[in-house]
């Protein structure tokens, strides 16, 4: 049973990640990265569950408040805030994109079978799908334009490592976690901030018009 | 309670206290007597360090061993440098107008805040810790950058932050797959992470994961660095970054992600032998040299000019820690404290030419700086002379043992690459500086320009010259100590 | 005649008849669902069947220009929905003329019925209806191949391309999940809300000209044909969440023809059915439907997805 929680909600994660590869609509992204953290949130609590690791609980609620709750929202009013609500023609098609990422998950998963833990089994598959998100969200990183699907991006990266931890090693000291959860809270709202800022100056939040400074 | 928290305590109060509102006057005072008081506990943690055994607290979380208080020294220094010339800086702008409220508040929040997070990483135990610290550091600088709030400084700020945060991740994901690479051996609580535990348990990492997080982790750091080829946002950020704060990322952060560098190393090479992220640094280094060599040639930029400058030796500590060795990191550290007395006296003397032209392009400067601002362009020449590893001063004496170790060891080929890219850079850098400071003074120039007056800034110049100048002599024997003890950390030996 | 095969026409006959009673139901527990989402009272849970039987009474208007394929198409479109539900297993763990093909003929056959529908909207010469027979197939061009992705990895899974033995094999392997298999719902998903016309693929509550895909296709109908068109709509909507239920969570099909366990898999069958109407509204509510020409996105994703579980399974 634990394994199958387990199982499907990191395939969702994946899923999620996709479906960001996918479309353009900037809270539809918003909240395909909410529904991953809450998935991730699963992960943690099934492992706490399943191997008896009570902090890991801390985590997940951390992670479903955060990740899933507050950063969303914060995103949201962002671009509610900015009026900006689509994605622009991204430097590669859906379709391209599509391919590159499946790409990336073969590969991700092939480097899952060289950890000692991810050769077979549940663990062979959440670290392969932890790698194929990073990949994938790197991806995004490169490929979109918008400030906010930028951000998006860096928080798939996260999220994903986040999965990988789990998966290799059951999660990491508590402290550790906490500390990394509120600086993640904080970036984002730096971040936030610079788009706001960006915004107000540039009138646009693509990047792809912060380009003036060379050499 | 012990000297180390109160190092740490107080610079996290100045920054509690300077983002609140209060008189000028008093905001000054706080600032600098928090930053001198943070430098003397500092100095007082590096010489209990000396006196007796390391200290530690939580866990061993924090602790300082010979490179944390080399590390505590030399941060602390500049965070109390920078204070000061920032100071003067602020009062500049003011006097013309530039500093907002806001502006004000940033600064004074940010500036201990920053030089906190700098000194947290130079005593981290726990890698954990360590990438909490680190990213402490970027958001602390992020507001820094986009001080000025031009479509510049937003759009450096936006690219430091994206590819600072992307480092960070990367080196989130080295970190856990070093703790992954333990598999369970390390235990559960919160010291599972320290540094320490690693190299007690470095035999039976398990290879593959170990590589892996290895290799992340230092390419995360690096990009911290500002090794190529993450070294992208470098150049953008220094120049629109305020001088004071040019100051401590240029030399503070520096420093301190060559210290995650070099912890991270430290582990690989008790595991794997030093062969592998050795091999990963001279490369990483290397290139960083030669990015850095068409850079400063052709630059047009003189606050750019000196971001290049930090790539390389960046680059040098790398390619100093990657030959390894007692020599190689003997070098390396060396190398790195010469240059945190160095390259301020640059950025100040930058600083100042920058604020009378109102920008830092070679084109808007004009050549023949000597006739308008004749202090700030000798103190530009001298550092010149001094970063870029000339004669009697100390970088040479470090570039030399570097070489020398390079020679020695199974790098000649690198080491002879760095050589000619040395010599290059040399010719590159001093060219660029020559021919700003001692070119033909443009007919017109002369009126335009304000004159340079005496102030806080140009004092803390001079100061930071002199400092440079006898510290490129003689280093005093406390820090040669450290500098020692630091090399018996790097060189295997706790 | 031997018995078992008239047992077998017999059960055929039996699920097709059910299907088809039950089928305007889902349509109208869609439309109630989305109604009270948007608080709104909206029509009665059985209007869908009012309509229907409203418009068999009426007389058939038919275009003075159109053929027979006019008139062949609605007819065909209706046979071969009816035809593919006797292909699936809907309350047993067996279709009744499984024997007759797999995968590959419900895939085929209700291809078949498309065909004819778009010929027939090409026939009148109207210019709707050769706008949205070009869209239906854009789009079924890149839906079919994805449905048989997604029906693919879960074959394979299986061991078998033959629903009845699909549906055993999956009994069989008990309640153990494959990555692969979360990827292939949420292609098979985004084919199922794009074949039924629903948003954000087309909006089946609007007749804007502009945005509309299956309406414009069947504008020209009218009387009992329109009545066929949208009862075989209603019936391909209820299969294909009945596959979506029969290969990701088989559990409760009765494994037996006995009385006790068809009395069980039948409300087993409507809780699921259920569950996957909730998701279809939500989908439909939360999302604005796409400009057309995003739509071929939407099915390179679901495509995308169909490979992705395809090429995990072999990872």
């Amino acid at each position: 049973m634990a394994n199958n929680i387990l199982v499907l909600s990191a395939a969702g994660m994946l899923v999620t990640a996709y479906l960001m590869v996918g479309q353009k609509a900037l809270f539809t992204a918003i909240r395909l990265y909410g529904a991953q953290s809450w998935l991730l949130a699963v992960v943690g609590v099934t492992i706490a569950l399943a191997d008896h690791r009570p902090h890991l609980f801390v985590t997940a609620a951390l992670t479903a408040s955060l990740k899933g709750l507050l950063i969303p929202w914060f995103l949201m009013r962002v671009v509610d805030r900015i009026g900006i609500r689509r994605e622009v023609e991204p430097f590669l098609n859906v379709p391209a994109s599509l391919l590159i990422c499946l790409g990336l998950t073969v590969v991700g998963y092939r480097v899952s079978t060289g950890f000692p833990e991810g050769a077979t089994g549940v663990a062979h598959h959440v670290i392969g799908v932890g790698l194929s998100t990073l990949l994938i969200g790197l991806f995004l990183m490169v490929t979109r334009k918008k400030a906010i699907t930028q951000i998006l991006a860096l928080l798939t990266v996260e999220n994903a490592v986040f999965l990988i931890a789990l998966g290799i090693t059951s999660g990491m000291p508590l402290v550790v976690e906490l500390g990394i959860s509120f600086d993640v809270l904080l970036a984002v709202l730096v971040l936030g901030i610079l788009v706001h800022r960006i915004v107000d100056r540039f009138e646009s939040m693509d990047v792809s018009r912060l380009s003036q400074l060379k050499g | 309670m012990s000297s180390l928290l109160l190092t740490l305590i107080v610079p996290l109060v100045t920054a509690a206290i300077g983002s609140v509102g209060g008189p000028r006057r008093l905001k000054e005072a706080v600032l600098v007597s928090g930053l001198a008081l943070t430098f003397g506990l500092c100095l007082a943690t590096a010489a209990a360090f000396l006196g007796g055994r390391p200290i530690e607290h939580f866990d061993a979380a924090l602790r300082v061993d010979g490179l944390s208080a080399l590390m505590l020294v030399l941060n602390g220094f500049v965070g109390l440098l920078a204070g000061v010339y920032g100071l003067g800086y602020l009062r500049r702008n003011e006097d013309r107008g530039l500093v907002t409220v806001r502006m004000r508040r940033e600064f004074h929040g940010l500036i201990p805040a920053y030089v906190f997070a700098l000194l947290l990483v130079s005593v981290s135990n726990n890698i954990g810790i360590l990438w909490i610290a680190v990213e402490l550091t970027t958001l602390a600088s992020v507001f820094l950058v986009a001080f000025h709030n031009r479509d510049t400084s937003l759009e450096a700020a936006w690219k430091f932050l994206v590819l600072g945060s992307l480092g960070l991740g990367f080196a989130l994901l080295g970190t856990v797959l070093l703790f992954a690479s333990a598999q369970g051996r390390l235990g559960e609580g919160m010291a599972a992470l320290n540094w320490t535990r690693f190299i007690e348990t470095a035999p039976s990492l398990h290879p593959f994961t170990l590589r892996l997080g290895v290799v992340f982790a230092l390419i995360g750091y690096g990009t911290k660095a500002g090794l190529a080829p993450m070294h992208t946002w470098k150049p953008d950020a220094y120049r629109e970054a305020p001088s004071p704060a040019g100051v401590l990322m240029a030399v503070g952060m520096l420093n301190a992600a060559v210290y995650c560098i070099l912890r991270v190393h430290l582990i690989s090479s008790a595991a794997l032998g030093p062969e592998f992220s050795g091999g990963l640094l001279l490369s990483l280094g290397l290139l960083s040299v030669l990015v850095a060599v068409p850079f400063i040639v052709i630059q047009w930029n003189l606050k750019r000019l000196l971001a290049y400058s930090s790539i390389e030796h960046v680059g040098i500590m790398a390619i100093g820690i990657g030959i390894g060795g007692e020599a190689g990191a003997f070098g390396a550290l060396l190398h790195m404290t010469y240059h945190t007395f160095a390259k301020p006296v640059a950025f100040f003397s930058a600083g100042t030419l920058a604020q009378l032209h109102s920008s830092s392009d070679f084109e808007t400067i004009g050549a023949g700086t000597l006739g308008r601002a004749p202090v700030s362009s000798v103190l530009l020449l001298l550092a010149t002379v001094i970063i870029t590893g000339s004669p009697p001063f100390g970088i040479f004496f470090s570039e030399m043992m570097i070489l020398r170790a390079g020679f020695a060891g199974p790098h000649a080929l690198v080491t002879s690459v760095l050589l000619a890219a040395l010599v290059v850079l040399f010719c590159g850098f001093a060219y660029q500086v020559g021919r700003l400071v001692l070119g033909p003074q443009p007919a017109e120039r002369r009126s335009e320009v304000t004159p340079e007056t005496l102030d806080l800034c140009l004092g803390t110049a001079v100061a930071a010259a002199v400092i440079a100048v006898i510290a490129g002599f003689y280093l005093p024997n406390p820090l040669m100590e450290l500098i020692r003890a630091a090399t018996q950390v790097v060189g295997g030996r706790r | 005649m031997t018995e078992g095969t008239l047992a077998t026409i017999g059960l055929a006959i039996l699920q097709a008849a059910g299907m088809l009673a039950l089928a305007p139901l889902l349509r109208g527990l869609i439309k109630k669902m989305k109604a009270t989402l948007q608080t709104r009272q909206g029509p009665p849970l059985l209007q869908v069947y009012f309509d229907l039987a409203k418009l068999l009474r009426k007389e058939s208007v038919r275009s003075e220009t159109a053929s027979w394929l006019y008139v062949a198409g609605p007819r065909m479109y209706f046979a071969t929905a009816v035809a593919a539900t006797t292909l699936v297993p809907v309350w047993m763990a067996a279709a009744p003329l499984e024997a007759a093909g797999g995968v590959l003929a419900l895939v085929g056959i209700l291809a078949l019925g498309r065909f004819f529908l778009a010929t027939a909207a090409l026939d009148t010469g109207s210019p709707f209806g050769g706008m949205g027979a070009s869209r239906e197939m854009t789009i079924a061009a890149l839906a079919e191949p994805a449905l048989m992705l997604g029906l693919f990895t879960v074959a394979l899974s299986a061991g078998s391309l033959n629903l009845g033995a699909l549906v055993r094999g999956l009994l069989d392997r008990g309640a153990t999940f494959h990555p692969s298999d979360i990827l292939a719902l949420a292609g098979l998903f985004i084919v199922v809300v794009a074949e039924t016309g629903r948003v954000p693929v087309d909006n089946p509550a609007t007749h804007l000209e502009l945005t509309m895909i299956h309406e414009a296709m069947v504008l020209e109908y009218a009387g009992p044909d329109l009545a066929l068109v949208e009862w075989a709509s209603a019936v391909k909507e209820l299969l294909y969440l009945t596959l979506l239920a029969d290969l990701f969570a088989p559990i409760g099909i009765a494994t037996a023809a006995t009385p006790v366990l068809l009395l069980q898999a039948v409300p087993i069958w409507a809780a699921k059915i259920f569950l996957l109407a909730v998701a279809v509204t939500l989908v439909e509510s939360t999302n604005a439907k796409l400009r057309l020409f995003r739509v071929p996105d939407l099915m390179a994703v679901s495509l995308g997805l169909g490979f992705l579980a395809l090429a995990i399974r072999f990872l």
